[in-house]
């Protein structure tokens, strides 16, 4: 029997919770900055205390009540940083998502309207919508990478190159080869006209992707939610220092550790194409497009340049 | 699926049933560590070493909240996925039942009759597919044949739901050319095995996309560095009663968190989990029902 799909091959592997919940505080970028910064807080927090206690006696001692009021302002600041970096994710993966069904069904239809001998045709349509995703991908990263697109002869997809905005250059190519078929009669009016449902869906994706990637949160609210964490982390050994001394640093560390957790993952997750711990599983997709473009249109791509299929 | 009918009445579950399925004992045994380490240290900090350290209530109450903040959030997205995933449940119901209506009105029972089992048999069989791709992989047993190519197809293809979409293609793209349905009821038919592959891919996207690994981790760790704080807060006043406060905190907490790990996985067979066999089987009779066939 053949290989089946399964649905494991499809979720990302993750190290074991419990593992990574008591001593992973390292092992990526966002981690590693949680770390630096409670550390940072740390250190600040017991020269306030040595120099309070031991030196100044300044005895600045703002009320709890502050502590708690600042606390409840940022923790509101953090909520709407959680939520909207979280939607642009979510979002980001049901856009993903959704390439991966226009491909399965534009690739599904084709199949079904081609003659099983028109090769030529249903290499050409499983090349571009698999180009069209490997395409999109990069552009939403630092540009194109020309090698992991499929070509079918040497340097066929040079004007590619030069064209201005890659993904819909290549829906006018699809558009274009739609056209000819319907002009030649193969296919119908309503096959036609369905077929744009497809062409016009991986447009919208692209520009939907590409708004999620260019539009973060608006710059004032980043600034005044890292001034006002940094404000809090500044006044807040003052509450402490004077009744449970260097215990406070440890307090204020476990504090801090969440709420900079909670900023700094915002931040992560909010452009969500990226190759972090985090980032949604676009090379995967990549890999799936194309390999259904070539299952459902029974084709395979002649080897000439090597793409990556890697799973992550 | 829920066996609503069987469970016991609700205050005897909550008042006893600590232990009847793997999301309760998980609680169970976070609460029961949390009360052992606060039974510890309560011992340590009053009879042996004196420490000392009282954080003032104030600290309890902030972290409370940012913890309430990670908690509200990890169950808001744990209940959307199980949600959406029940939408498009009964998407994929209503697609199955429209789908039908059309093939049933389409076709003519008397000339068409072959036509007709193949429709039937293969639109439930792609909710009977779907539904296992989403666990551990198919169960042949499940899938009714329609002929041994179609058979052999489908052993032999990678992704089950997709070559099924693919063959109903197929014969609509036939029925077509061979002017059995006209330009629009093509048209009308097509939709439904669009948005039948849509709706499997969606499933898969809610089954491969749990909440970003490093909320979890986050809350997970936050949920760690409280439990071992808050005894600190109760063991001056209260003693060996600090270990009975601690306990019921981190049962709240954890089994929040816990439940929400349960829940956003919604395609299995937990206690939880969406009634999605109960829906395969719904599907098969009342297609088979509505085109009249065996």
């Amino acid at each position: 029997m053949a290989k089946h799909f399964t649905i494991e091959s499809a979720v990302q592997k993750r190290p074991p919770l419990l593992q990574a919940v008591l001593f992973d505080f390292h092992r990526s970028y966002t981690r590693r900055l949680i770390l630096y910064r409670t550390f940072a807080v740390g250190a600040y927090v017991f020269i306030v205390d040595y120099l309070e206690n031991y030196v100044l006696h300044v005895a600045f001692k703002p009320p709890y009540t502050l502590f708690y009021l600042l606390g409840y302002v940022l923790y509101w600041l953090l909520v709407f940083r959680t939520y909207t970096a979280y939607d642009r994710w979510w979002k980001g993966r049901i856009e993903i998502s959704y390439l991966s069904n226009t491909a399965k069904n534009f690739s599904s239809k084709l199949n079904a309207y081609l003659p099983v001998s028109d090769t030529e045709n249903r290499l050409f349509f499983a090349q571009m919508i698999t180009n069209h995703a490997y395409a999109m991908k990069e552009l939403l990263r630092y540009g194109v990478k020309y090698n992991e697109l499929v070509e079918l002869k040497p340097g066929e997809l040079d004007d590619l190159k030069r064209a201005y905005h890659i993904t819909t250059e290549i829906a006018l190519k699809i558009v274009e080869r739609l056209t000819k078929l319907y002009k030649e009669g193969k296919l119908s009016q309503t096959q036609f006209w369905e077929m744009h449902k497809y062409t016009d869906r991986m447009t919208e994706i692209v520009g939907n992707c590409e708004r999620i990637r260019t539009s973060p949160m608006p710059f004032s609210y980043n600034v005044h939610l890292k001034k006002f964490i940094l404000f809090f982390a500044l006044i807040s050994p003052f509450y402490f220092v004077h009744e449970i001394n260097h215990w406070s640093v440890l307090i204020i560390m476990v504090i801090f550790y969440a709420l900079s957790g909670l900023e700094v993952i915002g931040e992560e997750i909010e452009d969500p194409f990226g190759q972090d711990e985090n980032d949604l599983p676009i090379d995967y997709v990549c890999g799936t497009i194309k390999r259904y473009a070539c299952l459902n249109l029974g084709v395979t791509f002649p080897k000439i340049n090597k793409i990556s299929t890697e799973k992550h | 699926m829920a066996q609503s009918g069987k469970r016991p009445p609700i205050w005897v579950t909550v008042a006893f049933d600590f232990h009847s399925n793997p999301t309760l004992r998980k609680i169970l045994v976070y609460s029961v560590l949390a009360g052992l380490y606060t039974a510890f240290l309560d011992y340590l900090e009053n009879y042996v070493l004196h420490v000392d350290f009282k954080p003032p209530s104030v600290v309890f109450s902030l972290m409370g909240t940012v913890l309430g903040l990670l908690l509200v959030f990890r169950t808001n997205t744990a209940y959307d996925r199980w949600w959406s995933g029940r939408i498009l449940l009964s998407d994929l119901t209503n697609n199955a039942r429209n789908f039908t209506v059309k093939i049933g009105s389409y076709l003519s029972a008397d000339t068409d009759s072959e036509l007709r089992v193949f429709f039937a048999k293969m639109i439930a069989n792609h909710a009977y597919a779907m539904k296992e791709n989403l666990r551990a992989g198919i169960r042949w047993d499940e899938i009714e044949e329609v002929t041994p190519e179609i058979t052999k197809r489908l052993h032999e293809c990678y992704h089950v739901p997709n070559e099924i979409v693919r063959i109903m293609n197929e014969k609509l793209a036939e029925l077509y050319r061979t002017k059995k349905i006209s330009d629009t009821q093509l048209w009308e038919l097509t939709k439904h095995t669009d948005v039948a592959s849509d709706i499997n891919g969606s499933c898969e996207r809610i089954r491969t996309s749990p909440v970003p690994f490093s909320y979890n981790l986050h809350l997970k760790r936050f949920i760690v560095f409280f439990a071992m704080i808050v005894p600190f807060g109760f063991i001056h006043e209260l003693d060996y009663w600090s270990v009975l406060i601690v306990s019921l905190i981190i049962y709240a907490l954890a089994g929040l968190d816990a439940i929400s790990e349960e829940i956003e996985d919604p395609f299995g067979q937990d206690e939880n989990d969406l009634p999605i066999d109960r829906i395969c089987r719904m599907i098969r009779t009342n297609v088979k029902t509505l085109l009249k066939v065996k």
